[in-house]
C-alpha cells in the first residue's frame, strides 16, 4: 500500500482547503494575533492525530500550564488527560533556553521521549518567545545566535527526528511586518495566518494559509469558527469555485412543479437541474409555490427537497403551509425535506453556504427552495459578499443537477420596473417567474407570468391566480373571451409601459399609423 | 476534640501518608502537578516558586523518594520531571485527594497548615488554634 503523501489535520475544514491536507515532512507555522486561536489549532491538531489518526505526539508550553491546557480542551470535548495515562499524549512544560539547548543536543530529553512514546506530531506553543534568546536577525557577531539560527537550530532538530512540527508564532495585534516575522515565515514550508478583525459591531475569525511548499491549495481569507464541544471549524470562502467538477451537466427531462396550468405555461413543466427566480412583492405567494415545488418532488416524484429560510422559523412555515392543507410536516417527518433556518443576524456566510451544500450532500437533495434572497441581502450588507455568494450557489446547483427556485422580493407594489432593483442576476438564472398585484376597482389580485424559460416554448400570457387549499391556482382564461392579438400598429405609447388600444375607428397617419394627437 | 472527618485532621493525615513535612515539598509536589511534565532544572523550580536552590533540590530528592515525582537524567542541565501514580493505594488516594485542593480556594488553606507546623517565612501571623479552613464546612478547633 502506499504511503499517503499528506498529513491530515483532522480539522474540520482545514483538510480540504490544503486539498486533501498538508504535505508530509512540511514544517508548520501559525501565525496571529493573542486570541486568534493558535493555541487551539495546536492543540486539535494534536489531539486529532492521536484519536484519528493513530499518531501519537507531544506539546511544549513555556508560559501555559499545562493543567490549563488540559481544561482547555475538556471545553471541547477532549479528554487530553486521558490520552497521557495511554501514553499517547505528552504535554511538556519547558523554557524557552531549554528548548534550545535540547534541540541540539544529541541526547535530548525531548527527542529522547519523542522516540519513546512514538511520538509522530509535536506542536510547540510560542516560538516567538525564542527571540529573548537571540542577538536580533541577522548574524551576531558575538557567539549568540541570531533569530534566523536559532529557528533554523529548532526546525533541524525537530526534522531529525522524523516529527511533523507545527509552530504557534505571536504577531502583535496592529503591528507592523517586522523582520522576525519575515524569517519565521521564510524558513517555515507552510504558513498559515489565524485573524480576528472586527466586523461591523462583531469580530470574524479567518484562516488564511499564505504558502504551503510543494503543494496547492486554496488561497484567500477563510472563515475560521472556534465552537465549544466541537474545536475549530473552517469554512472555504464562498467565492472559490468547485476544483474537479468536470463539464456542467445537463438534464432533458422535465418535471412537473406542482401546478399543472404554470407547468403548461413554462412549457411543460421546468427542466431538472435548472435554476428558477421568482419575483414578486411580499404576499404575492412565493413560498407557498416553492412549497408546492418541494412536495410535488416529495410527494409524486420522490425527489428530497430542502427549504433555506432567513426569514422565517421552521414552525411558522410548517403552520403556514398546513393552513393551506399542504402538509410539509409529513415529509419532514419523513425525511423527504428537511427546512434549513439561519438566523439572518451577523451570518457568516461561509459557514452557511458550508452547511447548505453538506446537507444537500448528505440527505441528496434534488429540490432547492431559497426563500428570501432579499434577507441575505440585508443580512451580508456586502454586495460582493452577495453576489459571490448567489453565483456560487446557482454554479453549485447547475454542477449538481439540482432543481432550484430562489425567491426574490422586489420592492414594487404594482409591476415592475426591474427584476432585481439591487444586484441584477436575472442573466444566469434559466426561468423567471413574475408575481404581482393588480388593483382592480377596490380590490388586490395577483397575476403571474413567465417571462423567461430558458430552451422552452413558454407562453407570455399573464394569468390571474388565487392562494387557497393545496397552494397557488391559475385561474383558467376562458375561451372566445380572450383579447385579440393585434400588431404593434394598433397600439400607442409602447415604450411608456402603459401602451394604449387605438379605437379602430380613429383616423390613421401616414403608413398606417394611428394619428394619437387627432384624439 | 477533633473528629477524623475534619477538613485538618484529614489532610494531616494525607499528608503524614506522602511523607511531606514541608511547605517547599508541597509547592513542589503542586508545580509538578500543574505542569504533569516538565523539562526544567531544580533552580528554575527555585526561582519560580521563589526558594533556594538547596530547598528545592532536598524537596524533589523527598518527593522522588516518596515516589510522589520521577526524574530522568540530567541533560543540559536539566531533567524531565513526571508526575507519577503510586502503586499503593492509601497513597494514591491521598495524592489524589489532597490535589484536588489544588484548583480550588483550599489549596491554599494546606498551605497554610504546613506553614503552621513548621517554624519560617510563610508562618501565617495568627492565633495557632486558628483552623486554616475557617470558613470549610464542618471545620472545627481543635
Amino acid at each position: 500500500m502506499t504511503e499517503s503523501r499528506l498529513i491530515q489535520t483532522g480539522i474540520y475544514g482545514l483538510d480540504e482547503i490544503f486539498l486533501g491536507g498538508i504535505l508530509k515532512g512540511n514544517l508548520i507555522l501559525v501565525e496571529g494575533a493573542v486570541g486568534t486561536g493558535k493555541t487551539l489549532l495546536g492543540m486539535e491538531f494534536i489531539y486529532r492525530g492521536i484519536t484519528e489518526h493513530d499518531e501519537p505526539g507531544i506539546i511544549v508550553v513555556f508560559e501555559t500550564s499545562p493543567r490549563k491546557v488540559i481544561r482547555d480542551a475538556g471545553g471541547f470535548g477532549w479528554n487530553l488527560d486521558e490520552l497521557e495515562q495511554r501514553n499517547k499524549l505528552k504535554i511538556i512544560f519547558t523554557s524557552p533556553q531549554v528548548l534550545e539547548q535540547e534541540l541540539r543536543s544529541p541526547e535530548s530529553l525531548l527527542l529522547e521521549t519523542a522516540a519513546e512514546m512514538g511520538a509522530q506530531r509535536i506542536f510547540i506553543d510560542g516560538i516567538s518567545l525564542l527571540r529573548s534568546l537571540s542577538t536580533g536577525n541577522g548574524a551576531s557577531g558575538n557567539g549568540a545566535a541570531s533569530y534566523r539560527e536559532l529557528l533554523q537550530q529548532l526546525i533541524d532538530g525537530l526534522q531529525r527526528e522524523n516529527l511533523t512540527a507545527m509552530l504557534s508564532h505571536e504577531i502583535p495585534a496592529h503591528h507592523e511586518q517586522s523582520s522576525t516575522f519575515e524569517v519565521a515565515e521564510f524558513l517555515a514550508d507552510t504558513v498559515i495566518i489565524l485573524k480576528c478583525e472586527p466586523h461591523h459591531r462583531n469580530t470574524h475569525r479567518s484562516l488564511e494559509i499564505m504558502k504551503s511548499r510543494g503543494q496547492d491549495y486554496e488561497a484567500g481569507k477563510h472563515t475560521l469558527r472556534i465552537t465549544a464541544g466541537k474545536g475549530l471549524e473552517v469554512f472555504r470562502r464562498v467565492q472559490l469555485r468547485a476544483r474537479g467538477v468536470p463539464v456542467q451537466p445537463t438534464s432533458d427531462k422535465r418535471s412537473p412543479i406542482g401546478c399543472a396550468p404554470l407547468d403548461a405555461l413554462i412549457g411543460g413543466g421546468i427542466y431538472d437541474g435548472s435554476t428558477t427566480m421568482v419575483v414578486g412583492i411580499s404576499g404575492a405567494g412565493k413560498t407557498v409555490l416553492g412549497v408546492q415545488l418541494l412536495l410535488e418532488g416529495a410527494v409524486k416524484q420522490g425527489k428530497r427537497g430542502m427549504l433555506v429560510s432567513l426569514d422565517e422559523h421552521p414552525a411558522q412555515i410548517l403552520r403556514n403551509a398546513a393552513t393551506l392543507g399542504m402538509n410539509l410536516k409529513e415529509q419532514i417527518d419523513t425525511g423527504m425535506v428537511r427546512v434549513l433556518y439561519d438566523s439572518p443576524q451577523e451570518l457568516e456566510i461561509d459557514a452557511h453556504f458550508d452547511r447548505i451544500i453538506r446537507t444537500i450532500e448528505e440527505h441528496k437533495i434534488e429540490r432547492l427552495l431559497i426563500d428570501g434572497m432579499t434577507s441575505y441581502s440585508n443580512a451580508l450588507a456586502d454586495q460582493g459578499l452577495y453576489r459571490d455568494f448567489i453565483h456560487s450557489l446557482v454554479a453549485y446547483s447547475k454542477n449538481k443537477l439540482l432543481t432550484t427556485f430562489f425567491n426574490y422580493e422586489n420592492p414594487e407594489l404594482f409591476g415592475l420596473s426591474n427584476y432585481m432593483p439591487d444586484f441584477a442576476i436575472s442573466s444566469i438564472v434559466d426561468n423567471l417567474i413574475m408575481m404581482n398585484f393588480v388593483e382592480l376597482g377596490n380590490a388586490l389580485r395577483r397575476a403571474i407570468t413567465v417571462a423567461k424559460a430558458r430552451g422552452s416554448q413558454h407562453e407570455f400570457v399573464t394569468h390571474e391566480y388565487t392562494i387557497g387549499p393545496g397552494g397557488i391556482s391559475l385561474l383558467p382564461i376562458e375561451e372566445g373571451k380572450t383579447l385579440p392579438v393585434l400588431p404593434f400598429q394598433s397600439y400607442y405609447g409602447l415604450l411608456s409601459r402603459a401602451p394604449t388600444r387605438l379605437s379602430p375607428d380613429l383616423p390613421r397617419g401616414r403608413g398606417g399609423a394611428a394619428n394619437a394627437e387627432a384624439t | 476534640m477533633a473528629q477524623d472527618n475534619q477538613p485538618d485532621v484529614q489532610v494531616e493525615s494525607w499528608l503524614k501518608t506522602l511523607g511531606i513535612e514541608s511547605l517547599c515539598q508541597w509547592d513542589v509536589l503542586v508545580f509538578q502537578y500543574r505542569h504533569q511534565s516538565s523539562l526544567v532544572s531544580a533552580e528554575h523550580i527555585a526561582r519560580f516558586l521563589g526558594y533556594a536552590n538547596a530547598e528545592v533540590v532536598a524537596a524533589l530528592d523527598s518527593l522522588e523518594s516518596s515516589e510522589l515525582v520521577k526524574r530522568s537524567r540530567v541533560s543540559q542541565g536539566v531533567r524531565l520531571y513526571q508526575v507519577t501514580a503510586s502503586a499503593d493505594a492509601a497513597r494514591r488516594d491521598a495524592v489524589e485527594r489532597l490535589l484536588t485542593f489544588v484548583d480550588s480556594h483550599s489549596g491554599r488553606l494546606v498551605r497554610l497548615l504546613l506553614a503552621r507546623r513548621l517554624p519560617g517565612r510563610d508562618r501565617p501571623d495568627r492565633n495557632k488554634n486558628d483552623s486554616p479552613f475557617l470558613g470549610v464546612k464542618g471545620s472545627k478547633h481543635d
